[in-house]
């Protein structure tokens, strides 16, 4: 998980999730892992989803680093699941 | 504060967001109105299937992947639009690519898709109940439109089928501020 922020915007990182097609040829249909074990989904734009070697990570805006390893990130759009952009993931440090 | 026409271009140019392709230098012309902007229909329409028996519960994993195998995809052009039979509904995007990041310091910004009026006039509807673009978002805009009218209604890839009504954020936009909030370092993250 890299941080990619600029001197302007919120720090962002990439959060591994799982893709399929999306509804429109912009977007993918993203599936989050969530540190509470339920996976949520979002329909998310090719921009912010990067494929490194078989494994697809999505940019997310980092919130808090919470204990156990867990972060608090804001989604680019609300999951379907849970209807809120706040979602915490399991991460390991860069 | 809504933003005008002025202030749009403004923000466009500075970097605080971004529309893509940009709309154009001169605010005193379309796509500019006095406090929006008008956004283009993409060449994507997106029709969900009827398959009975079924009921969307959204508490249910993979309703992403369920929408989209449940939907018919149709490219359309200028030749061949789509046409809105009256009563139906479907999702189209925007041409346009928006990005609205959430910055550390200052002003945040967020956005509202409205109707156009000439559209409106015709009975269409092309978003109900989510207008909100919210900071953080970046992508085309999904628009879900609808046809109340007594007649059918064709889509056209590239008309002008919406607005953009640009809005400042006041105060920081997380309720977890103290990891990054204030600080002008350049990763604005906590050692």
């Amino acid at each position: 998980m890299n941080e990619v922020t600029t001197e302007r915007f919120a720090p962002t990182v990439w959060i591994k999730v799982r893709i399929s097609n999306g509804m429109f040829n912009s977007e993918k249909a993203v599936y989050i892992p969530l540190s509470s074990g339920v996976e949520i989904s979002i329909f998310a734009d090719n921009s912010i989803l990067n494929k490194k070697g078989n494994d697809w990570y999505l940019q997310v805006t980092k919130i808090k680093e919470c204990p156990d390893n867990k972060l608090l990130v804001l989604l680019p759009t609300e999951a379907f699941e849970t209807s809120s952009r706040w979602a915490e993931v399991n991460y390991k440090a860069a | 504060m809504i933003l005008s026409n002025v202030d749009i271009l403004h923000g466009l140019k500075d970097g605080s967001f971004s529309i893509d392709p940009f709309p154009g230098e001169d605010p005193g012309k379309p796509p500019f109105n006095t406090s929006s902007v008008d956004l283009r229909l993409g060449e994507e329409i997106l029709v969900l299937e009827k398959i009975d028996p079924v009921q969307l519960d959204l508490r249910k994993p993979g309703i992403a992947h369920f929408l989209h195998k449940n939907s018919k995809h149709i490219p359309i052009t200028e030749r061949q639009p789509f046409t809105l039979i009256k009563g139906d509904f479907v999702l189209g995007t925007t041409l346009e690519r928006v990005n609205f990041p959430i910055h550390l310091n200052g002003l945040c910004y967020s956005a509202r898709i409205e109707g156009k009026s000439s559209i409106a006039r015709c009975g269409i509807l092309v978003h109900f109940t989510a207008p909100t673009i919210h900071a953080g978002f970046s992508g085309n805009i999904t628009l879900e439109i609808l046809n109340m009218g007594a007649l059918d209604f064709l889509l056209i890839p590239g008309m002008f089928i919406c607005q953009l009504i640009i809005e400042e954020v006041k105060g920081y936009p997380v309720n977890t501020p103290n990891q990054f909030v204030g600080q002008d370092n350049p990763a604005g993250v906590v050692k």
